[in-house]
């Protein structure tokens, strides 16, 4: 499963990298911003994306209509924070998959990552 | 005390004098004091709480204020001394009563005791802060002191 | 006799039937005392008395079960037990009673789940039992009971088909012998007629006809019969599913009338439907719910942002691609806190949804569950405040301890002497006088514990004084000021004055424990300790780096009444020192000066007064930039301010709303320092003078008379 991370903080990359990967993931790119991500997404077209709300450059729903255009299929993971539960909902609405509250642990990163791929 | 609750009092007072005599009263500066502050009155009318919250009620005031609002509320042009007396107990039973109306259930108010000059009863102690809403009517000056708990 | 069987028989089964009745109602009428109990524990038990409840036929159950109706049953074994069920029963409930008006609340809350529970519980399943038996039995009479009833009724038809056969073989019989007279034309004798018959087979079989048609009526209303109470039985026991039916309904709807919770049906146009339990009326505090969505149930008691986080988790929730689980956490109403508006109480409730899938496998609705959940919440919340509660006296016990006890003792009466003039100031306010000035006084006072309080570091004292300051400054902003705008300043005020109750209950304590110590210090050192510590609070609040230097109080002995005032006042300099004149670090180093900033006190004693000169080697007081502050404030016109000497400048800065200070916080304050220290020495009878040098620092100096 290709699966690309944007995410502007670097420790939140490095934990989804990790829990992905111990998950069976195939990481294919991790994107600091979402201009980075929109593009690395364009190169790779990964099956699944984790995607960070709040980020400079261009915000997670910007991307996140973005990608869904480029491949209506993938399945988008938002991560946002828990007061912001309009955030979530309104990715979910268009069309992400499944949300992640922050702050997160092991737990919670891996079973979002199942619920959103459905096992 | 929250604000809301403080203002209850105010209107119930108000309401009281314009209802019971058509004569309205008005609020004077409020202030705060500690419980242990002097407190005197010609008579005083006190209500205790008792519940989740504790503390009391007191309504302060003048005699010749209660023989005029005895007469007005009784109708008669004499009233008996007792029954001037008894008019601050049920003054602070109604102001206390109306007031509480809004607060929690679990919210009791005890039958008024009336009390001569300063009054002595330690059973019924006003809790810290105690908030003093001076008054007036008909020139006279009285007060409703609240100290309730939170 | 018949007749009799099935009238004792009825009468029996409705005997039974109020007997179901009775027990059923009593299930549920002794289930709700543990309600009423537990409802009456918090209140203190009122109204409720133990000589009453404890014996066990004055409820209804009771006299019910002690009345003739119950003869028959006396002897069942299961009478005998939920009758002394029940005595224990009303025992226990008297038991919790008077523990809750002995005030064992405590005791009486644990009664009441414990022996209570057990005893309610037990006798609700002893009722159940027998309810269970009576249904059983109920079930068998009824089936024997119809078994009879059918055979009677074929009886009674095949009887019925036996006449009619045997008369109308009979009619048979007569219409032959009729058709013989007939034809002999009457003249027939009795011989002939045996004749006839003999000979003449046909009438053999005439004759035989009452005996044939007899027994083919027989079999025919036997059948008939059969048939027929065929019929009736199905009409009973279409009779009887209906009954049933409607039980199950009754039994539907007491479910749903008892349920604590708000259960509901949200439809596709997140309506809510025609069902729900009757408590949501309750929870939701409407009365109309039917028909209505939750967004407009709750219209007016939630914000934009709850409102449109609802609208669109409950259209996630008809999203089948989303899961429920995943959902759940965006549930806006779990919890959803209803804030306190008019004449309504805070509530916090919870609402929980479910998808409810209909055989075409899509969402056809939601189930909603509501709950009210108040209680909990506030439980907790109490309980998470005695923690801060208890976490603060901690801390506040320690600072208590590091600020030494003369110090204290200073700290309690000056606020206690500014507290009683603040409220001496109110009462006798009046509204003829002017607001503003009184407003200026009232500032003065709090502004005082303010200082004090922060410089001892008391965060919470100083945090209400700050928050009643802010009160007062608006107060100060409004125009045509009521009476009623005191209000929150009052409350502001008992939040101050029970910060400080608690810190002065809190001393007391530690007092009794504290060894009582001869006190060595001099008074002289308390006050440069008290204000060596303000300019170390000052600098760590201001971020400046600032050194104290104090001499002369070595050699001068300065009445002991002069220090509290005297505190008051060198305070006040160090925190407009620290916050106007001393520059950052930074600034220094730039300007040639040393980092730390120089604040020094020197006393001596002339002819008549003492000399105080305070001083720091800040940035001075630039008269420009006075007099322009002064103008902004409209404290004088343009033109006046070009006419002032330099010390008329100066003294500007001692007039009530000045403030030079660019943001308001803990240490600068808004102004009002200079005017308390003017009116402070001018109270002592002493004189003040401000020099100062742009760029190099400021000076006061305060004279005090020798004489008092």
């Amino acid at each position: 499963m290709k699966t690309l991370i944007v995410d502007d903080s670097i420790i939140m990359r490095t934990a989804l990298e990790k829990f992905g990967s111990e998950l069976g993931l195939t990481i294919v790119g991790k994107a600091a911003n979402g201009k980075q991500g929109v593009e690395m997404f364009k190169e790779h077209l990964p099956d699944l994306v984790t995607l960070d709300i709040t980020m400079p450059e261009m915000n997670g729903l910007q991307v996140l209509e973005e990608i869904l255009k480029i491949k209506p299929e993938a399945k988008v993971l938002v991560i946002t924070a828990i007061t912001e539960k309009s955030v979530a909902i309104e990715a979910l609405k268009k069309g992400a998959k499944g949300f992640l509250n922050k702050p997160f642990n092991e737990d919670s990163v891996k079973n979002a990552i199942r619920e959103v791929l459905g096992k | 005390m929250k604000e809301t609750e403080l203002k209850h009092f105010v209107d119930s007072t108000l309401q009281y004098f314009q209802h019971a005599t058509g004569s309205p009263a008005t609020l004077g500066v409020p202030y705060v004091k500690k419980n242990d502050d002097d407190l005197y009155c010609d008579f005083t009318g006190i209500i205790g709480i008792s519940g989740s919250r504790r503390g009391a009620i007191y309504v302060c005031v003048p005699l010749p204020m209660l023989q005029e609002l005895a007469k007005i509320v009784t109708g008669l042009n004499e009233v008996p001394a007792d029954a001037v007396r008894d008019m601050v107990g049920e003054l602070a039973n109604t102001i206390a009563g109306n007031a509480t109306r809004s607060f929690e259930r679990n919210f009791q108010i005890s039958v008024p005791i009336i009390f001569e000059g300063k009054p002595k009863s330690v059973s019924i102690q006003l809790e810290t802060p105690v908030f003093v809403l001076p008054s007036q009517w008909k020139g006279y000056q009285f007060s409703v002191i609240v100290g309730i708990s939170d | 006799m018949t007749e009799e069987i099935h009238i004792t028989q009825r009468s029996r089964i409705a005997a039974e039937l109020d007997f179901y009745e009775q027990l059923k109602a009593a299930l549920v009428a002794h289930g709700e005392w543990k309600f009423r109990l537990a409802k009456g524990i918090d209140v203190g038990c009122l109204g409720l008395e133990p000589e009453k409840i404890r014996v066990d036929n004055q409820c209804v159950f009771g006299q019910w079960l002690y009345s003739d109706k119950t003869q028959p049953y006396r002897n069942n074994s299961h009478y005998e037990k939920v009758r002394q069920l029940h005595a224990e029963f009303h025992k226990e409930a008297a038991n919790v009673v008077v523990l809750c008006h002995e005030g064992h609340t405590h005791e009486a809350k644990r009664a009441l789940d414990s022996r209570y529970a057990d005893i309610s519980k037990r006798l609700a399943e002893a009722i159940d039992t027998w309810l269970k038996d009576i249904t059983k039995k109920g079930i068998q009479n009824q089936q024997e009971e119809q078994q009879s009833t059918s055979n009677l009724e074929i009886s009674r038809y095949a009887r019925y088909g036996l006449c009619i056969g045997i008369l109308s073989g009979f009619g048979f019989v007569f219409l032959s012998l009729f058709l013989i007279f007939w034809q002999n034309s009457w003249d027939v004798n009795f011989q002939n007629l045996i004749q006839a018959h003999v000979l003449n087979w046909a009438q053999w079989v005439v004759d035989c006809a009452p005996f044939v048609l007899g027994s083919v009526g027989y079999f025919l209303g036997r059948y008939f019969g059969i048939n027929k109470t065929e019929s009736i039985r199905l009409e009973k026991v279409v009779k009887q599913r209906t009954a049933e039916l409607l039980a199950n309904q009754k039994e539907m709807k007491l479910i749903r009338d008892n349920l604590n919770e708000g259960v509901f049906f949200l439809d596709r146009e997140r309506k809510i439907g025609s069902q729900f339990s009757p408590v949501l009326k309750e929870i939701f505090e409407q009365t109309e719910l039917s028909g209505f969505t939750l967004l407009e149930v709750f219209r007016g008691r939630i914000d934009e942002t709850t409102a449109q986080e609802l609208a669109g988790y409950l259209d996630l929730m008809f999203d089948k691609t989303h899961s429920e689980t995943m959902l759940s956490s965006l549930n806006p109403f779990n919890p959803l806190v209803l804030p306190e508006v008019a004449g309504l109480d805070e509530k916090i409730l919870r609402v929980l949804f479910k998808r409810i899938i209909n055989e075409n496998g899509s969402i056809e609705g939601l189930l909603g569950i509501a709950s009210d959940i108040t209680k909990q919440v506030k439980a907790e919340r109490e309980a998470e405040r005695q923690r801060e509660l208890a976490k603060r006296q901690m801390e506040l016990i320690g600072q208590i301890l590091e600020t030494g006890p003369q110090m204290l003792l200073l700290f309690r009466q000056q606020t206690d002497s500014a507290l009683k003039q603040v409220a001496t100031l109110l009462e006798q306010a009046s509204e003829e006088k002017e607001m503003g000035i009184l407003i200026d006084e009232i500032y003065r006072h709090i502004h005082t514990i303010k200082g004090s309080a922060s410089l001892l570091k008391l965060k919470d004292i100083a945090h209400a004084a700050h928050v009643y300051e802010e009160e007062l400054t608006k107060l100060k902003q409004k125009k045509d000021i009521s009476t009623l705008d005191f209000l929150p300043l009052s409350i502001k005020q008992g939040n101050l004055m029970k910060q400080i109750e608690e810190f002065e209950k809190l001393i007391e304590r530690i007092q009794q424990f504290q060894i009582s110590e001869k006190q060595s210090a001099r008074e002289e050192d308390l006050l440069l300790e008290l204000v060596r510590r303000a300019v170390e609070a000052a600098a760590q609040e201001t971020n400046k780096e600032l050194l104290f230097t104090a001499s002369g109080f070595e050699v001068v002995q300065i009445p002991t009444h002069y220090f509290e005032p005297l505190r008051a006042i060198l305070i006040q300099f160090v925190r407009n020192s620290a916050a106007h004149g001393i520059e950052t670090p930074e600034e220094r180093e730039a300007q040639q000066k040393p980092r730390q900033g120089q604040i020094t006190l020197t006393v001596d004693a002339l002819e008549n007064d003492y000399r105080l000169v305070y001083s720091d080697d800040g940035r001075g007081i630039d008269p420009e930039k006075v007099k322009t502050r002064a103008v902004e404030r409209n404290l004088l016109t343009a033109e006046d301010a070009q006419k002032l000497t330099t010390q008329e400048i100066y003294k500007l800065l001692f007039k009530p709303g000045f403030s030079t200070a660019q943001e308001t916080n803990m240490t600068a304050g808004r102004g009002v320092g200079l005017d308390i220290v003017l009116e402070e020495v001018k109270k002592l009878g002493g004189k003040l003078t401000l020099r100062s040098t742009v760029g190099k620092g400021s000076e006061f100096i305060i004279t005090l008379p020798k004489a008092a």
